[in-house]
This record gives C-alpha cells, sequence and structure tokens, in this order.
C-alpha cells in the first residue's frame, strides 16, 4: 500500500495556507489605516484604560477555567450520546453512567479538596 | 486484568480515604491492595490462567504468562516502595493520599503495558504511567529541584510521546492495523510500505528510548532523578523501566518482529552507546542519586541487548529476571540511602563514610545491592547478566565483549559506597534514622535477593 490518493489533500493544505497568507498580506494593504493615540490604546472602548494589564491574576480563576474545561468535555461527550441514545440501548446507558459516575467521584474530591473555597 | 482492576479500585480508594483526617491506614490500604493484586496474579500465572479476559476490551489485551510474570515484577517493586513510604512520605499531611492515589494510577499504566496488543492500549498505558509521574516528580511544591525535574520531565516527555504518536500513525499507514499480531502479519507478507513503516518504526524507537533513558535519549534522567523525593526516583528507576522494557520487547519481538533485519542496527548502536556513555558519565559523579541514575541508564543498555536477542529462545527470561534482580537492588539501595540522606540533607558519597558502624544491617544491604548491580558473582545480578549476555551472545558477540568491559567499569563506582561504608578512616557525626518500615522492606528484598541468588532458574524458567 504505497501512499496515493493524497492530491486531495496536498490541494486542500495549499489552499488553506494560501487563504491566510491571503488574508493576511491583502488586508492590511486594503484597509484604511488610522493611527493617533486614542485608537492605539490597549483597549479601545470608549472607556478609558485604567492600570496595566500585566497584573497578577489569583490562582483561584485557574483553577475554576480548569475545571470548567473538564466539566466541558464530560458535556460534549453527551452529544454523540444524545445522538445514538435509542440504537445503543441499556448498555450503552450503564457505559454513560459509569462515565459519569467517575466524573462524580472527582467533583466530589475537588470539592473536598476545598476548591470551590473561593475565599481562602 | 483482575490485578489491574484491583490497582484500579484501591487507587480510588486510597484518593478518597486521604480525604479523611485519619491519615495512619493509608500505606496499609495501598500494601493490601498491591498484595492482593500480586497473589492474583501469582495464581493465575502459577495455576489458574488469565480466566475468560482475554477477548474483552476489543481484544487490544492479551494476559500471556508474559504479561503476568512482567505484571508480578512491578507488583513486586511497588509493594517494596510502597513499604518504604512511611518513612519516605513521613513529612506529608494533607497530600498523602494523593501521592499514594498516583502512584497506583501510574502502576495501572505500567499493568497496561505489559499485556497490550494494540498500538493505542501501548499508547494509553504510556500516558497512564507518566502523567501521575510528572505530578510526582514535582511533588514537593516548595523544593526549587523538585520542580525543575517536574518542568523537563514534562516537557521532554510530551515532547517524545508527539514522536511516539507520529511513529504509531506511520506504522498504521504503512500496515493498515493498529493491532501488533495483525503488524506482524502485514510485514511478513509484504502487504506494507517499506519507508514509511521504517520511519514509523524509528520513531517509535525514538519514543521509547526516552521511556527507558537510552543514550541518546537519556539526557532528562539524571536532571528528574536527582530533583525528584527519593521514593518517586525509586519508582522511576524500577518500576518504569520494567515497565517500558516489557512494553519496547513486546511490540518489537511479536509486533515488528520480521522487520528485525531493519532495526537491529540502531538497537545495538543504542545498547552500545547507552552502556559506554552511561558508565563512563557515572564513574564522575559525586552525588548517590546521580550515580543511581547513570547506573540505571547504563543497565538500560543491558536490557536493549534482550530485545536485540528477542528471536532466540529464553531471552523472555533472561529480560524478566534481570528486571527483577534490578529492581529489587536499585529499591533496597533506595532504602538505605534514604535513611541517611535524607535527615541529614546531604546525597554525597562522603555521607556514607562509616555507616558500617552505625548500621550494620542496612550498611550491608546497601553493600549486597551495589554487588548485585555491579554483577559481582555470587549475587542476584550476576545470573541476571549471565542469563542476558548467553541470550545475546550468538548474534552480538561485540556487543557483548562491549558489555562485559562495561560492567567491569561500573564496578569501580558501585564500589565507592562500599568503600566509603567499610573501608574509611574518617569518619562523620550523621545520625541514621531509619523506621520498622525501612527494617522489614529492607529483610524482605534481601530474602528475594537471596531467594533469587540461590534458585535463579525458577523465574528464569517462568516465561
Amino acid at each position: 500500500m504505497e501512499p496515493s490518493g493524497y492530491m486531495p489533500i496536498v490541494l486542500q493544505s495549499l489552499v488553506a495556507l494560501g487563504f491566510v497568507a491571503l488574508v493576511l498580506i491583502v488586508v492590511p494593504l486594503l484597509g484604511p489605516r488610522r493611527k493617533s493615540d486614542k485608537k492605539n490604546e490597549n483597549f479601545e472602548c470608549g472607556i478609558e484604560g485604567q492600570g496595566n494589564a500585566r497584573m497578577p491574576v489569583s490562582i483561584k480563576y485557574l483553577m475554576t477555567a480548569i475545571l470548567f474545561v473538564l466539566f466541558d468535555v464530560e458535556v460534549i461527550f453527551f452529544y454523540p450520546y444524545a445522538v445514538n441514545f435509542r440504537e445503543m440501548g441499556f448498555n450503552g446507558f450503564f457505559a454513560v453512567l459509569m462515565f459519569v459516575g467517575v466524573f462524580l467521584l472527582g467533583f466530589y474530591y475537588v470539592l473536598r479538596k476545598g476548591a470551590f473555597e473561593w475565599d481562602r | 486484568m483482575t490485578a489491574l482492576l484491583i490497582i484500579f479500585a484501591t487507587a480510588i480508594f486510597v484518593l478518597f480515604a486521604g480525604l479523611t483526617k485519619n491519615r495512619s491506614w493509608l500505606q496499609p490500604l495501598a500494601l493490601t491492595g498491591c498484595g492482593l493484586a500480586l497473589g492474583v496474579t501469582l495464581f493465575e500465572l502459577l495455576g489458574a490462567g488469565p480466566g475468560g479476559w482475554n477477548h474483552m476490551y476489543a481484544d487490544m489485551f492479551e494476559f500471556t504468562d508474559y504479561a503476568l510474570a512482567f505484571s508480578a515484577v512491578a507488583l513486586v517493586s511497588a509493594l517494596l516502595i510502597i513499604g518504604l513510604s512511611g518513612y519516605g512520605f513521613r513529612s506529608l499531611h494533607d497530600t498523602l493520599g494523593d501521592n499514594y492515589g498516583l502512584i497506583l494510577f501510574s502502576l495501572c499504566g505500567a499493568l497496561c503495558m505489559f499485556s497490550f496488543t494494540n498500538l493505542t492500549m501501548l499508547f494509553l498505558g504510556i500516558e497512564i504511567l507518566s502523567i501521575p509521574l510528572y505530578v510526582l516528580a514535582g511533588s514537593r511544591r516548595n523544593d526549587l529541584s523538585g520542580n525543575e525535574a517536574a518542568l523537563k520531565y514534562f516537557l521532554m516527555g510530551a515532547f517524545t510521546t508527539g514522536i511516539l504518536l507520529f511513529g504509531m500513525a506511520l506504522v498504521y499507514g504503512a500496515t493498515a492495523s493498529f493491532d501488533i499480531h495483525s503488524i506482524a502479519s502485514a510485514i511478513s507478507d509484504g502487504r506494507h510500505s517499506a519507508g514509511m513503516l521504517h520511519t514509523g518504526i524509528i520513531l517509535i524507537l525514538i519514543g521509547l528510548g526516552f521511556k527507558v533513558s537510552a543514550v541518546p535519549f537519556h539526557f532528562w534522567a539524571p536532571d528528574v532523578y536527582t530533583g525528584s523525593p527519593n521514593l518517586i526516583t525509586a519508582f522511576m528507576a524500577t518500576v518504569v523501566k520494567t515497565a517500558g522494557f516489557a512494553a519496547f520487547y513486546r511490540l518489537f519481538s511479536v509486533g515488528f518482529a520480521p522487520a528485525i533485519d531493519f532495526w537491529s542496527i540502531p538497537v545495538a548502536g543504542m545498547a552500545a552507546l547507552t552502556m559506554t556513555v552511561a558508565n563512563l558519565t557515572a564513574i564522575f559523579q559525586t552525588d548517590f542519586k546521580r550515580m543511581i541514575a547513570y547506573s540505571s541508564i547504563s543497565h538500560a543498555g543491558y536490557l536493549l541487548l534482550a530485545i536485540l536477542a528477542c528471536d532466540v529462545p529464553g531471552s523472555e527470561g533472561a529480560l524478566l529476571f534481570y528486571s527483577l534482580t534490578y529492581s529489587v537492588a536499585t529499591i533496597l539501595a533506595f532504602g538505605a540511602y534514604m535513611t541517611i540522606a535524607e535527615p541529614n540533607d546531604d546525597g554525597s558519597f562522603e555521607a556514607f563514610n562509616g555507616m558500617s558502624k552505625k548500621q550494620p544491617l542496612l550498611a550491608a544491604v546497601l553493600a549486597i545491592s551495589m554487588l548485585s548491580l555491579a554483577g559481582i558473582p555470587p549475587t542476584a545480578g550476576f545470573f541476571g547478566k549471565y542469563f542476558l549476555f548467553t541470550a545475546a551472545f550468538a548474534k552480538y558477540p561485540w556487543l557483548i565483549v562491549l558489555a562485559v568491559i562495561n560492567s567491569a567499569v561500573s564496578i569501580y563506582y558501585y564500589f565507592k559506597i562500599i568503600i566509603a561504608m567499610y573501608f574509611t578512616r574518617e569518619e562523620n557525626d550523621y545520625a541514621v534514622v531509619t523506621s520498622p518500615g525501612i527494617r522489614w522492606v529492607v529483610v524482605l528484598g534481601l530474602l528475594l535477593i537471596a531467594f533469587l541468588t540461590i534458585v535463579p532458574g525458577s523465574v528464569y524458567a517462568l516465561i
């Protein structure tokens, strides 16, 4: 089995890369350019900027973000299951139940570890 | 599989038990789980057979005698290490349950790596083994060298995992299968693309070479071994190495066996380089853990001989026996090392000065494990090297000559410890702090080494 028939993939990669390059080059050339103090501010949204963006962020935010990703992934797994709910029958139901059970255990674990105690 | 399930259940149980106030029963719990799993594995290996597990899970596992015997080796190592943990983890409080849980989860990955028949399972096993270890390597959160170790291990490990995956993808592309038996038949039938297959094998070789720390992919090992907590280093040097080699051997002796003429050349080069570079570097070390790190790299070089000789009958047994003797000797050495290095915060060779007078038992154990690692004749390590070298001798006489020379070189640095303990005049005022747990483990390990020394054939002939 020599690699063959990969030409469409090569073409598609070329098209994707070409599109990115094209947009990056053409847009700055075509678009109008205005430069002023107001325009060059970090967050130009009508409200005056306050202080610096580089300030320490509480690590609790990181914990929340990571836990969100974890449970978000759990929910993503539900979509294919919801589509195949009927075909998979009770076997699928128990498999998903086990999966959710493991996640619940994990949830209980982070709860007991104090990941949600904001004021500590 | 039964052992895998037991270990997994124990890990979760220990993790949650660690949340309670009473942490004194975490170690007994972990020990019970490992002991139970070892009992079941030995029962399956020696009599009952693996039961009906073989064709479950889409045929991704195969519980042959090979898998069971190596599971037993890993479980013995884990038992000894957890036995030492009462001492090694004495300063941990809130995270004690997590540490036991992570060690056991890592062990689950090792058990997957012994019994895989599918590259997917091999990859999952390696990841389940590695990810808890990245955390464990940095488990002393306020220790700078521990953080360095964890970061280095994680970055390099993630990178080589990528290379390994790329290799697996190419092998799949060349042979249209992830199953190692189908890969073997696709290669021997000629139903494959040679260029893609060979690139894939080389990339997999790099990935696995990193996991077993073979030269030139060994650069992470000394720093990671030195920076990690002592027990975790012991775990990396024994269980991880055993798992890495068992998986390496299984993949190359089953899956890639028909392509042996291709991959034996780079593997032979890797073995020669690994032995030589590691032994020559180990000579210059002044720190015990760094020396052990280089010694573990050099043992990886010897173990690669088993993979080169994978078509010789008896090479499996040689790999098994060598892994077991090496693991037990390394764990015993760490047990003795901890008692002097941890209370005095000094890991150099001078710390051992005059240890034979302070703690005759521990000094004797350390001496015996050093002799065994060096392969001095009456010890078990000698038989390990003997089996390994005879298996590979017919095909690679030049490599065996190199290996014997390297073993002779290694005597130099192993004997530095023995000289410091027994023959040094100048003494230090270091206190040796032991615990009953350490004495138990040391006596059990000594009995095991004695058993392996007296009847080496009993383990060698198991598979």
